[in-house]
């Protein structure tokens, strides 16, 4: 083919040419059946922990420079209010810088009223940072959510769970917090740390009597129990007494900012990946994969300790196919994890001190309480944050926040597809779902469920079918 | 949560995705869009799938565009899957998934390109040309192919992927061009020029 007349068409560059068939003997990469299955697997790995091989660096880099603007913006500030009279930042379209984290749920509105502007920033979840400017007087920037609503000026954090604000730290300027039916706000200054009251939340609840049904994760059995909205079907029987809730480490209202999770620094999923992850089983890349349906919720392989790792006992996840009596089933015994020992606390992460909280306030029936704190260890990453995902929609489900536990049911199962509790989560959603009248998708996550490795979330979705017939 | 499935507080329908890992004797019948869709979605599953049919192409592609070493290629080939899956929503279904994804480890391999600033020895570990004058056909085929590579190598990031697409993958230009985010007339310009040095090289060598 003749390269004048390449610019007729596509046929032209496709004709046979030497230098083609020459080109096409040039040697290439071909991966051999171990690099392969290894790439496969970290990418699998990779795409099931929603972000690239280097994101947690970049991350850990955005972090980095956002808090030396911070604290540039910081030191400009006192330079320029020491130096000369308050300028104010004039009315435009929007005052606040926002980042957020990816799975942050937002929107900012802007309202004109008569004094000037409000900025609305509504956070539904998820870690959001506000850098707020000095603005002119009668314009504010307000962080609205469910139950609370904050107001600052400078840099500060906040973290949402469920449309409920779970904590806010200030790095610069000031920030006032007011929680819905409380007369007086919280007003924090710089480098402090407001957290919500797990105690306080949690008020209107009625103690857990110890006769009570302890609170279980969605345990498929009868066709009864298939039909009933709610997952209170399997109740774990266990010796010991109700156990005293263990909050009093994690309930300081106002405290200074604690330790942030350190974040393990590896270089390529590859690096961590399991080489026992196999390519025909690629819905289950992680370790988590290996842990048996009753088995309890553990850390990450990276960080697994034995101080951890047995602090609940197996029995007290519920057997879903041995139902027993509510009314005759003692609560299990949490002793372990309600209580952990301070030597066991001080070497946890803060994603397993979030996450014994709110198990302990799980199985104590406290379950506003528990969303609050199993949604902050939601937040991490790794097997135990998909576990409190999972038992964030099961204390929602409890506390009757149904649209709440269905959201928080898809996002566990969209973001944890390797969990074995993946079958139990769609069984809880579809029940959900037939409450809400949404017979169609529920039948459709009860078929779902059908190709779970458990027998026993098998037979509850053949029974929500049926039941749907 | 992918905002393509409607929020549950909305009131929308909430359909599972299949695990498609589970069916593996269907998933020759389930085309790469559909794939696509699944990876959306955020079904990793098709994603495993996806890599299964076309890690042999881009690994080829890539390979050929930059010649890394095999852990380098392979971490160019996982980002390359790893990009289509977070973009898998903006797949517009111009083009085919396969361009889509040349098109992905095209800006990957540029970007690798320009920040690592180096090129390796290429083609360094290809076999060495037979010594010339050796009648059999087959060696100076070899020693084609081995100067050709060579030239491949010295030829601009940009002309290279106009030839490795358009007469090695055998890609359509209006597609080549759509993959390289180029008009249709700079990649004919590019293909010539990339050509034509090949032509020059191999040309020289036999002279």
């Amino acid at each position: 083919m003749s390269d004048d007349t390449m610019a007729t068409g596509d046929e032209d560059v496709r004709g046979a040419d030497p230098l083609r068939e020459l080109g096409k003997q040039l040697p290439y990469d071909r991966p051999d059946a171990a690099r392969r299955d290894a790439v496969r697997s970290s990418l699998l790995v990779a795409a099931s922990e929603g972000r690239p091989p280097g994101a947690r660096n970049r991350w850990l880099l955005v972090a980095g420079g956002f808090a030396a603007g911070a604290l540039a913006a910081a030191a400009v500030a006192i330079v320029v209010l020491r130096s000369s009279p308050p300028t104010f930042v004039p009315a435009r379209d929007a005052f606040a810088t926002i980042e957020s984290s990816s799975a942050a749920e937002l929107d900012r509105s802007l309202i004109t009223t008569q004094t000037g502007t409000d900025e609305l920033v509504r956070v539904r979840s998820g870690k959001v940072r506000l850098a707020v400017p000095a603005v002119r007087a009668g314009d504010h920037v307000r962080l609205q959510t469910g139950d609370a609503e904050v107001e600052g000026s400078g840099a500060y954090e906040v973290v949402v769970t469920a449309d409920t604000l779970a904590s806010v730290t200030v790095a610069t300027g000031t920030a006032s917090v007011r929680i819905k039916g409380q007369q007086q706000a919280v007003f924090l200054a710089a480098g402090e740390t407001w957290r919500a009251s797990v105690v306080t939340a949690d008020l209107d609840i009625a103690p857990a009597k110890p006769g009570e049904a302890a609170p279980t994760a969605a345990a498929p059995t009868t066709d009864a129990a298939a039909t009933a909205p709610t997952t209170t079907a399997v109740v774990t029987p266990a010796p010991s007494p109700a156990p005293a809730p263990a909050t009093a480490a994690t309930v300081t209202a106002r405290t200074k900012p604690d330790e942030t999770p350190t974040a393990a620094t590896t270089t390529s999923p590859r690096t961590t990946a399991p080489a026992t992850v196999a390519p025909t089983t690629a819905t289950r890349p992680t370790v988590a994969a290996r842990i048996k349906p009753d088995e309890t919720p553990t850390t990450s392989p990276r960080t697994t300790a034995p101080a951890t790792t047995t602090t609940v006992p197996s029995a007290a996840l519920p057997t879903p196919t041995e139902p027993q009596p509510a009314a005759t089933a003692p609560r299990a015994s949490i002793t372990a994890i309600a209580e952990p020992t301070a030597p066991a606390l001080a070497g946890s992460s803060p994603t397993e001190k979030h996450f014994r909280a709110g198990y302990a306030l799980l199985r104590a029936s406290k379950y506003p309480a528990a969303a609050l704190e199993l949604g902050q260890a939601a937040e991490g990453d790794g097997p135990l944050a998909a576990d409190a995902r999972y038992f964030q929609a099961v204390a929602l489900t409890k506390a009757g926040r149904g649209a709440d536990a269905e959201r928080a049911l898809v996002q566990f199962i969209d973001r944890s597809p390797t969990s074995v509790r993946r079958g139990r989560a769609m069984i809880m959603l579809a029940r959900l779902l037939v409450a809400r009248g949404e017979s169609t998708s529920a039948r459709a996550w009860f078929e779902e469920a059908l190709r779970d490795a458990d027998p026993s979330v098998v037979a509850a979705a053949r029974a929500g079918i049926a039941a749907r017939k | 949560m992918s905002a393509s499935r409607p929020s549950p507080a909305s009131g929308g329908q909430i359909v599972p995705l299949r695990r498609l890992d589970e069916r593996r004797a269907a998933l020759s019948e389930i085309s790469d869009e559909a794939l696509l869709a699944s990876c959306g979605v955020g079904d990793s599953a098709a994603l495993g799938a996806l890599f299964d049919r076309h890690h042999e192409a881009v690994y080829r592609l890539v390979s050929r565009l930059l010649r890394g070493e095999p852990a380098e290629t392979d971490d160019l080939v996982q980002t390359t899957f790893l990009e289509a899956w977070k973009s898998a929503a903006s797949y517009s279904g111009r083009g085919s998934v396969k361009s889509f994804l040349f098109g992905i480890a095209a800006n990957t391999a540029r970007r690798h390109f320009r920040t690592t600033k180096r090129r390796r020895a290429a083609y360094a570990d290809w076999p060495e040309p037979p010594p010339s004058g050796a009648p059999d056909e087959a060696a100076v085929r070899a020693q084609q192919v081995a100067r050709l590579a060579a030239a491949l190598d010295e030829l601009p990031l940009d002309l290279r992927a106009a030839y490795v697409l358009c007469d090695l993958e055998d890609m359509p230009g209006v597609e080549a061009a759509r993959v390289l985010d180029i008009r249709a007339g700079t990649l004919w310009r590019r293909l010539h020029e990339a050509r034509r040095a090949l032509r020059d090289a191999i040309d020289g060598g036999t002279r």
